[in-house]
């Protein structure tokens, strides 16, 4: 007691202040040493998703994943979930009680995932041309020849949203209904860190792939760390020394640092088309993005469209994925907020009590029954 | 720094400002002062619970801090140059290790070159195989019209209403053989 006194009153030694203990909750400093052995279990036992699935199409690296349930399939329109190609698509799994995926099953839709795989040096000059016209193209009539139907309902994340985006105004006679999830389309708002620094005048991506070829890991994810150090590098581990004597934040914790630090590369040119024509030109709400010989043009989308946004996103702020109405065609087109941040939308607890359920009842009401269903 | 005499900040991205500083540090301070003061803690517990409130008003200062300092001119033309010369280090490092490799296993060169001339016939086979796929798209595109015409002229006539489902089946195909080969 007396030495935390003490340490509080001369407060001029701040870097104390980064230390999770004030010295004197000694029961509860042994209390959570003799976790240790826990902690250590829970970090070896972390999994990479908590579904089941079959990968029924391969095309090179990408893998496209169906997702087995014991719940009736009461929808014949089939989902197809595209994550980014930046992470792992697992995060739409995490854990049976925060998962995306396991939602959609347990109301009933037939569940599909894109695994984009990872990219080796001789994948660098893949676009984003041959992602969407190539791979996502080919895995959405293997999935309406497999199901049977003419159409399937979209969901993109993130970048896996911009792309779905194209892909819609491409295809909009194959997409019956598409999920925007924290995805940027109008890189008007400047307002992320992560806009300003890949601004034209402080980032040459040209020079960066020119170089590199494929984008490595270590600097994406240590690029999206740094967007916020404090966070990432004291109060996460802060975070960690208060709550590790509860095994239920073990199994989550643990989870969620396997994924995020299960960084993959990004293919270069699709680095470069991403950045320059995406971040820096905001060609997508111009209609001049370039994907091959064609140009997007997001008024081609006239599906019912629902935007879930997330309020405190430091990655894709509102204001980059709001405006999307603006752009294209749809008349039925719907907003569901939640307050949570950029992963949060896919795995907080809010989002999974308050968000999901609406999601699921949105897609529910707008996709084509399964009259073979018992 | 004034604005006129540093680069201009992009956007509306104000430049670094020490007074900034002061103000996180004099909110941060105020905040501690609260957290101290012994109205403010409860008489049980109390040290934790101050401790926890003076740590979260200092990373809560930390965090502004950095993310204001991150959006600074000054940062983001140090993050360039950093950038940039480590990007020139690795081409240079690259070209080194080219140039000792030429010299040390001058004799394998010639496999280098013949993987390079394989690796461009088969980007130059690859470019060829899209176009002549896209012509494809083109031309299954125009006969699927007048497919779809006849289809419903066919349909009208025998009464039924499938034919307009089979449209799609045989661009799967090739699209799908085509990308299993590794596009």
């Amino acid at each position: 007691m007396s030495q935390s006194t003490a340490t509080t009153q001369s407060p001029a030694g701040l870097p104390w202040m980064m230390f999770p203990f004030d010295g004197a909750d000694v029961k509860g400093w042994l209390e959570r040493a003799g976790m240790m052995p826990k902690v250590m279990e829970y970090a070896r036992r972390a999994r990479k998703g908590a579904t089941e699935y079959d990968v029924v199409f391969e095309t090179g690296s990408v893998k496209l994943r169906r997702y087995r349930s014991e719940s009736p399939r009461r929808f014949a329109t089939p989902l197809l979930c595209v994550f980014a190609l930046v992470n792992r698509p697992y995060v739409l799994d995490l854990l049976a009680h925060k998962s995306v995926i396991r939602r959609f099953l347990d109301r009933g839709f037939d569940v599909y995932l894109v695994d984009w795989g990872e990219p080796t040096p001789a994948d660098h000059d893949r676009t984003l041309h041959d992602y969407i016209e190539g791979h996502l193209h080919c895995i959405v009539e293997h999935v309406l020849e497999s199901c049977g139907v003419d159409q399937v309902s979209l969901l993109g994340y993130c970048m896996g949203g911009t792309m779905s985006a194209m892909y819609t105004a491409l295809h909009q006679d194959l997409v019956r209904n598409f999920i925007l999830m924290a995805a940027p389309i109008d890189w008007t708002d400047r307002s992320a860190l992560l806009a300003l620094w890949t601004d034209s005048k402080y980032f040459d991506v040209d020079n960066l792939v020119d170089t590199l070829g494929n984008v490595p890991p270590e600097f994406l994810g240590s690029s999206f760390k740094l967007l916020r150090p404090v966070d990432n590098f004291i109060n996460k581990w802060l975070g960690f020394y208060d709550r590790m004597v509860d095994e239920r934040f073990l199994e989550e914790f643990f989870a969620m640092e396997t994924w995020s630090n299960d960084d993959i590369p990004i293919a270069g040119e699709v680095y470069r088309d991403f950045v320059k024509y995406g971040l820096q030109q905001n060609l997508l709400i111009k209609g001049q993005f370039p994907l091959g010989q064609k140009r997007i043009d997001l008024r081609s989308i006239t599906c019912p469209v629902l935007n879930l946004v997330a309020d405190a996103d430091h990655l894709v702020p509102c204001g980059q994925s709001l405006p999307v109405n603006q752009y294209i065609s749809s008349k039925d087109y719907e907003v569901m907020r939640v307050k949570a941040g950029h992963i949060g939308l896919a795995v907080g607890t809010k989002a999974h009590k308050e968000l999901w359920p609406r999601a699921c009842d949105w897609l529910a009401a707008r996709s084509e029954a399964n009259n073979s269903a018992v | 720094m004034s604005q006129s005499s540093g680069p201009q900040p992009p956007f509306n991205a104000p430049p670094f400002d020490p007074a900034s500083m002061q103000a996180a540090w004099q909110q941060m301070m105020g905040q501690f002062a609260r957290a101290a003061s012994p109205q403010a803690a409860p008489p049980a517990g109390a040290p934790a619970e101050m401790f926890k409130q003076m740590q979260k008003a200092y990373l809560d200062a930390m965090s502004r801090w950095a993310d204001q300092y991150m959006r600074s001119p000054e940062f983001l033309e140090n993050m360039k140059h950093s950038l940039e010369n480590a990007l020139a280090v690795r081409r240079q490092v690259e070209e080194f290790l080219r140039k000792a490799s030429e010299q040390s296993f001058g004799s394998t060169l010639g496999v280098y070159d013949a993987v390079g001339a394989v690796r461009d016939a088969e980007s130059w086979i690859t470019r060829r195989i899209d176009e002549i796929g896209s012509r494809l798209d083109a031309i299954e595109a125009k006969l699927g019209v007048e497919r779809g015409r006849k289809g419903r002229r066919a349909g009208k006539d025998a009464g039924g209403g499938r034919a307009a489902k089979k449209k799609r089946p045989s661009r799967t195909g090739k699209k799908s053989k085509r990308a299993a080969r590794g596009r």
